[in-house]
């Protein structure tokens, strides 16, 4: 999903109401607590925006760097706090190859996944690819785009859910 | 402060985005006093992102929202590629506008070797040589018929006719310009772990338009990964031919003109290749549909060629799944 890079200004905005509850989750999963998790969320951000205004900045490419961001203020906040590191840290945040993501899961896992992912109908399969493949799509465009409704979309992400979340409590 | 503990559907619908204003703040609130609506909430929140991670691993090799920018790891492989591989790179500039002079006579199809029509048009440069499993090498071109009707809809893209030799399995080979290799690579970068990318961009570069598929098996070989069932062990028995996915796309591809022609119409305009990548399960049923250009990701136009292609059925085969990148060539 493709964050346009406007010439002059960028739509802050438009990408914090997007993608700031992504940005707070991604931080609760490494174990920040919640409060914590806004307020680095909302430090993200600032940076960001700082960044940009700056020059420094080539690329916005959402959510990624706002997470990279935000895990790094963490991981930051943490150490100078004394508290335990951040688990599931990336390496770098210009480092493209490893995602953050990519380190919260095994191999092992992935292909477990895969193989719950497989058992799922159809449809299923096609509302999690779209969900989880292009991050920040919201529900309502999977709906529109599969032609289901909100609900259902919703409904079927719960069933996802729920079938990965034990395939993956098995491996782990 | 809210003392009601969170209900299970509602700590998910937050993680999912699903949750909104008032209700998202409220349940905020709660977690950050309730230690235990607090633990739950982080187990939906790394489910969640698992299957973010998920996935990414599993949507085939493509490249897809790199979080960061790809550049600095494209460069610097791409150099090392230019230096490695003897490939003689002349840089087809901007085709000639001539429309395509024998495609449209003989069909709507021409098969075009992906790699000059790449060259000529860079921001719309297929990605998919080399990258995925089996990326078929040879665009369709689409639209002859369909959009005649307006002019040159598609403003200074003529594109792939120029000059292009239309022979399908003509290799295209020694037609790499810097930029696709470019773009071969930032496809690569996104899914580092799986595939040795200075091999497999090599490779392609060097026979591309041969079947790819056969050539994978050797590749992939020694990269045993995260994409393991999804990407390979493609036996060329038990796995679809080149020919085999060409065929089903030749037979369907009117329907991809059609997307095309509606996006037109409402005022649109298409890139000169159409790009479209999508995964075909053993079942012969495609998923991960998406196209290549990012500027068309989430349009209408999307949507139309995800449902498209979603319908399309091609032969079983025995495991793994097949990754397509299939360029449409966009006729004037």
């Amino acid at each position: 999903m493709g964050t346009p890079l406007a010439a002059m200004s960028f739509d802050w905005s438009g990408a914090i109401a997007r993608y700031n509850r992504r940005v707070i989750v991604a931080l609760l999963a490494r174990g920040v607590p919640m409060d914590r998790a806004r307020d680095v969320a909302q430090d993200t951000w600032t940076k960001l925006m700082q960044k940009y205004d700056r020059g420094e900045l080539t690329e916005v490419k959402l959510p990624g760097l706002a997470i990279r961001q935000a895990l790094f203020l963490a991981a930051d906040e943490a150490r100078r706090a004394g508290r335990r590191p951040l688990t599931d840290m990336p390496a770098d945040l210009r480092d493209d190859h490893s995602s953050a993501e990519a380190q919260l899961v095994t191999h092992e896992q992935v292909q477990v996944a895969l193989l719950a992912l497989q058992r799922l109908p159809e449809n299923a399969r096609r509302v999690f690819e779209l969900a989880y493949e292009e991050p920040g799509i919201a529900h309502r465009e999977i709906a529109g785009r599969i032609g289901l409704s909100e609900q259902r979309v919703r409904q079927i992400l719960c069933e996802v859910r729920k079938a990965l979340r034990e395939a993956l409590e098995v491996v782990s | 402060m809210n003392t009601t503990h969170a209900a299970q559907d509602v700590l998910e619908a937050y993680v999912m985005g699903a949750l909104i204003g008032a209700e998202a703040e409220g349940l905020e609130e709660h977690v950050i006093g309730c230690a235990d609506c607090a633990a739950r909430i982080a187990v939906e929140a790394q489910l969640e992102e698992r299957l973010f991670a998920i996935a990414t691993a599993t949507a085939a090799v493509v490249p897809k929202k790199t979080p960061v920018a790809w550049r600095p790891n494209a460069a610097a492989a791409l150099s090392a590629l230019t230096e490695e591989a003897p490939v003689d790179v002349p840089v087809a500039r901007a085709p000639d506008p001539a429309p395509p002079a024998a495609s449209p006579s003989e069909d709507v199809w021409k098969y075009v070797p992906r790699t000059k029509a790449k060259a000529a048009r860079w921001p719309f440069a297929v990605a998919g040589l080399g990258v995925a499993s089996l990326c078929v090498a040879a665009g369709i071109v689409i639209g002859t018929k369909a959009f005649v009707r307006k002019e040159p809809v598609v403003a200074p893209v003529a594109i792939a006719p120029t000059g292009l030799p239309v022979a399908p399995d003509q290799p295209a080979t020694a037609t790499a310009t810097a930029i696709e290799k470019k773009e071969a690579i930032a496809a690569l970068s996104p899914a580092p772990k799986k595939e040795a990318k200075g091999k497999k961009v090599q490779l392609a570069l060097a026979e591309p338009a041969k079947k790819e598929e056969k050539k994978k098996p050797d590749d992939d070989g020694g990269f045993g990964d995260l994409l393991n069932g999804k990407t390979k062990n493609l036996d060329v028995k038990a796995t679809l031919g080149r020919d085999d996915v060409l065929e089903v796309v030749k037979a369907n591809a009117p329907a991809v003109t059609k997307c095309a022609d509606a996006h037109i119409r409402a005022g649109g305009t298409l890139p000169a290749k159409l790009v479209v990548r999508w995964v075909i399960t053993p079942s012969g049923h495609t998923e991960a549909i998406e196209l290549g250009e990012k500027s068309l990701k989430a349009t209408p136009l999307e949507g139309c060629v995800v449902a498209a292609v979603k319908k399309w059925q091609f032969p079983e085969f025995q495991s793994g799944t097949i990754p397509v990148t299939f360029p449409f060539i966009v006729a004037p």
